[in-house]
């Protein structure tokens, strides 16, 4: 196999059977796969013939699968192989949009962390709690349903910040009937 | 829609505010980097996997720490052993610190190369936690791509 990668270290190449790199002789492990010498795959739609199904998005191009979703024809330019399933790129972008499609998310807001920041931190200047408290409570639960990460399904952060929450605005309640009572 | 279920590989970057972390699922790799209000998502997929490159690079910072730490704990000893409490604390505790740091100084790089182009991955900076990690993965890969003869 004369495949060439680069030294993770010094970036020089090297074989994929090399144990040691040649540019800074630092020990190399190197796992190879198969996809690194596969061709290039070339993705070629072949054009529709009589009595054969067209492609939804390219009348002219044959159809191959349909869409697992919305059932529209796809060729091979539009088969998209997700999830165990054929998706169209529309079936796709909507799923993205709406939200159904965790896998494709890039970016997810942590607001169970947001909500117990603002509810423990400013215990450390506790005046600003005022404002904060009412913060935590709205955040925890406006965002309660909202996605939140993928690899920590717990909500642990929303229950402590509810609770720091409701203890600071009855605090604060507490305190004001405490001056209201003395005047 | 069902949501996918990861498992975590071996590795931890960690530097203040931010952590980066390797997970395992069904069919890719999910690399998280997660800050205090948000986590950012890498996928790669095991079908375009085409290497994963690791090499061991000695960190010169980790024999200062760990040598710091060594005279830091014979100082314990010894101050300990004449009865001055307040700095053998200072010093054990000092000690442990840096035997700390020293123990979590990256000590390997892996990179992973797809068909678009060549990854780090941070998480795996240890050479003992890499192993653990691609003796997961190797598997796999190898289950969606096959063996190379």
């Amino acid at each position: 196999m004369t495949a060439t990668l680069g030294c993770a270290h010094c970036h020089a190449p090297v074989e994929t059977d090399a144990g040691i790199c040649p540019g800074c002789r630092s020990p190399l492990e190197v796992l190879v796969f198969p996809a690194l010498l596969a061709p290039p795959e070339i993705c070629v739609a072949a054009p529709v013939m009589e009595d054969e199904a067209s492609c939804f998005y390219h009348v002219s191009k044959r159809a191959l699968v349909p869409c697992d979703q919305c059932g529209r024809f796809l060729c091979a330019l539009c088969q998209i192989d997700f999830l165990g399933a054929n998706w169209c790129p529309n079936c796709i972008d909507t799923g993205r949009r709406k939200g159904r499609l965790g896998g494709l998310d890039a970016v997810r807001r942590l607001y169970g962390n947001a909500a117990l920041s603002l509810a423990t931190l400013p215990l450390l200047f506790w005046p600003f709690t005022l404002m904060t408290a009412p913060m935590a409570l709205y955040v925890a639960f406006r965002y309660w349903k909202a996605p939140s990460s993928l690899i920590r399904k717990n909500r642990w952060q929303f229950y402590v910040a509810i609770l720091f929450g409701v203890a600071e605005v009855g605090g604060w309640f507490w305190l004001a009937a405490l001056l209201v009572s003395r005047l | 829609m069902t949501p996918i279920s990861y498992r975590k590989l071996p590795g931890v970057a960690a530097v203040p505010f931010q952590r980066k972390t390797l997970w395992l699922g069904p069919d890719h790799v999910l690399s998280v980097r997660t800050l205090p209000f948000t986590e950012h998502y890498r996928r790669y997929y095991f079908r375009d996997i085409q290497a994963i490159v690791l090499t061991e690079s000695g960190s010169s910072v980790a024999y200062y720490l760990y040598a710091s730490a060594a005279f830091l704990l014979l100082m314990f000893l010894l101050l300990g052993y004449t009865w001055h409490p307040f700095w053998a604390t200072l010093c054990g505790l000092t000690g442990a610190v840096l035997l700390t740091f020293g123990l979590r100084v990256p000590n390997c790089a892996c990179y992973l190369q797809t068909a678009t182009g060549v990854v780090r991955l941070p998480s795996l900076g240890r050479v003992r936690a890499a192993r653990k990690a691609l003796a997961i993965l190797k598997p796999a890969i190898e289950g969606a791509q096959g063996r190379l003869a």
